[in-house]
């Protein structure tokens, strides 16, 4: 057959020239010997982006390698970006707050690449003074390698924000927008987003995409002309700030007809999948806002799950099937969380069920009085929900997945949400690399 | 064809394919083993291999090595759908493979890593780059240039450069 005779003769070339490759090889066998396809395999193995940029600094060849988009999108694809530790924020009403800040950077246990970074890195100190007496930044969200933060005065209807990129200590301060200088509108969440559209690396958000979402309670228009005849109730707005040259403000066109009840009983309970989550008292349904679509809407909470709402009983958590949200619950003694069942019904059940004065007996501390007035949740994740006895600071940890209860981790020694921090993707690679123009920020 | 002159045949009823390394040595290997080559595999279906397969920039102690693994994981395959077999077999596995790459010099781990890309033997590659990849990992540039004899070839105002872009990474 005429194509197995080609493909004979073309691996009787190849071994031929094999032959030939070897015999000029002089002195032992080493990396350089190996073919570029061969040592990216290689480089595609290293486990996270600070492994990559060391192999990057080694050597000419390497550094080209590693530079090269197509390689840092493989390299992507097989490695999700490192979370090196987390930064827990502290809410001042519980004992044990922090001062000049709300905000502590605590890295991932050992063995991790935060083994290898300096600490200061992450503190954060790189950034300017806030406007204001004494005053300092609040940590208000992470997405990536950055940080979205706004000033402890904020007492404006919207604050003015700043984003950073802790590691590489690079930082953007965000204006309000013009209209926001309107006091009756006002600011209730602000979050950081993924850029548009994902660059040729894989990278989703960095200091050149990235973006800010931020939902507004807009107060009901009062009686305000005769031909009116009634005013509108209150109703959420949410705003986009993109970074870039033709970034800036913009109120989301996604127009939003869902009714919010007045603003003091409205709450953040949490994130899951796509969207953000709050509470609202009084009313069988929680707001929700798409971080994609800037769109708001309500979602229904059947009497199981709202039974004796309250914010510091109630916190939205991912992980349920498909991704989907689950309800975390302290009802009396009990902690609960639900899921709702896939099918048409979709119909709400306990998925896990902690009878926390027993799960917490033996852990150090343990008084039987601590939940005579019942406990709270401090913060939830898909990981692990915080709680404390009402009566006094005492937190300690549940973990989602196991019945794990303890007081012990690091992570339950500060009394706030905890916002996961990954090495910052895609990485800077600009000097040295010849003749060829990076895509890079 | 009168072609199987040079192919034995083993009592599981297999043929028998003699590779040559680029020093002479002989290696008489079942298909099934030889097969776990994606190189000679398509040898195999060209019928080119009656006159035995050389390996002109395979040395002999390399390709005893590869030889060793290919016969250890022939059972692979075969014993795909016997999970109980299989099962048994994992660990003696792993066990093989980690000691075959842990012990091994640079040149051989390199030789190896080529003679695997050249004969095209996926699972053989894929576990020797890992072991390179973790012989760099917690090393600085200089620890890896050591590491694999390569030389630093940035002047040192380039090399000033690349560490400012991302000092965060050069800490330590």
């Amino acid at each position: 057959m005429a194509g197995t005779e080609r493909s004979r003769r073309r691996r009787e070339v190849k071994l031929r020239k094999a032959w030939r490759k070897e015999a000029a090889t002089a002195g032992p066998t080493s990396v350089n010997d190996v073919p570029d396809e061969v040592l990216e395999l290689v480089l595609l193995r290293l486990g996270d982006s600070l492994a990559l940029l060391r192999a990057a600094a080694a050597c000419k060849r390497w550094r080209r390698l590693v530079a090269d988009a197509g390689f840092l999108a493989r390299f992507r694809s097989l490695h999700e970006p490192h979370v090196v530790g987390h930064y827990h924020v502290v809410d001042p009403t519980f004992a044990g707050a922090l001062r000049g800040g709300n905000h502590v950077f605590v890295p991932e246990r050992s063995p991790s690449p935060a083994d290898a970074l300096d600490r200061r890195r992450l503190s954060l100190d790189f950034l300017p003074e806030p406007d204001g007496d004494r005053a300092w930044w609040k940590l208000a969200d992470t997405r990536g390698g950055l940080v979205l933060l706004y000033p402890k005065t904020w007492n404006a209807s919207f604050p003015d924000m700043v984003v950073c990129e802790p590691l590489t200590r690079r930082h953007q301060g965000i204006l309000r927008p013009q209209e926001m200088n309107s006091p009756y509108r006002i600011c209730f969440g602000v979050f950081l987003i993924d850029g548009a559209a994902a660059d040729e690396t894989g990278g989703c958000i960095s200091m050149s995409n990235f973006r800010v979402l931020s939902a507004v309670y807009e107060p009901e228009t009062p009686y305000c002309g005769y031909w009116h005849g009634h005013g509108t109730p209150p109703r959420p707005r949410a705003y986009v700030f993109s970074s870039g040259v033709d970034g800036g403000w913009r109120e989301s066109d996604s127009g939003s007809d869902v009714e919010l009840p007045s603003l003091e009983l409205i709450n953040f309970v949490g994130r899951a999948g796509c969207s953000l989550y709050w509470g609202l008292d009084g009313k069988d349904a929680m707001l929700a806002l798409h971080k994609t679509t800037a769109e708001f809407s309500l979602v229904t909470i059947p009497a199981i799950v709202g039974e004796s709402y309250h914010p510091s009983t109630f916190r939205v958590i991912g992980g349920g099937d498909d991704g989907t949200m689950r309800v975390v619950r302290l009802i009396g003694d009990d902690l609960k969380i639900f899921t709702q069942l896939k099918g048409s019904g979709g119909e709400w059940v306990v998925e896990k069920l902690v009878r926390l004065p027993v799960a917490t007996r033996g852990l150090p501390g343990h008084d039987v009085g601590l939940f005579h007035h019942y406990a709270r949740i401090v913060t939830a994740n898909e990981r692990y929900i915080l709680v404390t006895p009402r009566v006094a600071t005492w937190l300690f940890s549940v973990e989602v997945e196991t019945p794990v209860v303890e007081r012990e981790h690091v992570r339950n020694k500060y009394a706030g949400a905890a916002y996961p921090y990954e090495l910052p993707w895609p990485p800077v690679l600009q000097a040295c690399i010849a003749g060829r123009r990076r895509s890079r920020r | 064809m009168a072609a199987a002159a040079a192919e034995a045949t083993t009592d599981g009823g297999g043929k028998m394919i003699i590779l040559i390394s680029a020093d002479g040595k002989r290696f008489e290997v079942t298909e099934a083993v030889a097969s776990q080559s994606q190189l000679i595999s398509n040898m195999i279906e060209d019928d080119c291999t009656e006159n035995g397969v050389r390996l002109p920039n395979v040395d002999g102690d390399i390709l005893t090595m590869v030889v060793d693994y290919c016969n250890m994981h022939a059972g692979d395959a075969a014993a795909a759908g016997d999970t109980m077999k299989a099962s048994s077999t994992e660990e003696e596995l792993k066990k093989f493979d980690a000691e075959l790459v842990q012990a091994l010099e640079n040149p051989v781990l390199f030789k190896l890593i080529l003679a695997a890309n050249f004969l095209n033997i996926k699972s053989l590659l894929d576990m020797t780059c890992q072991r390179v990849a973790d012989m760099m990992s917690g090393k600085t540039p200089e620890q890896m240039r050591e590491t694999f004899s390569i030389e630093n070839d940035f002047t040192p105002e380039e090399e000033a450069a690349i560490r400012q872009e991302n000092a965060w990474a050069f800490d330590d």
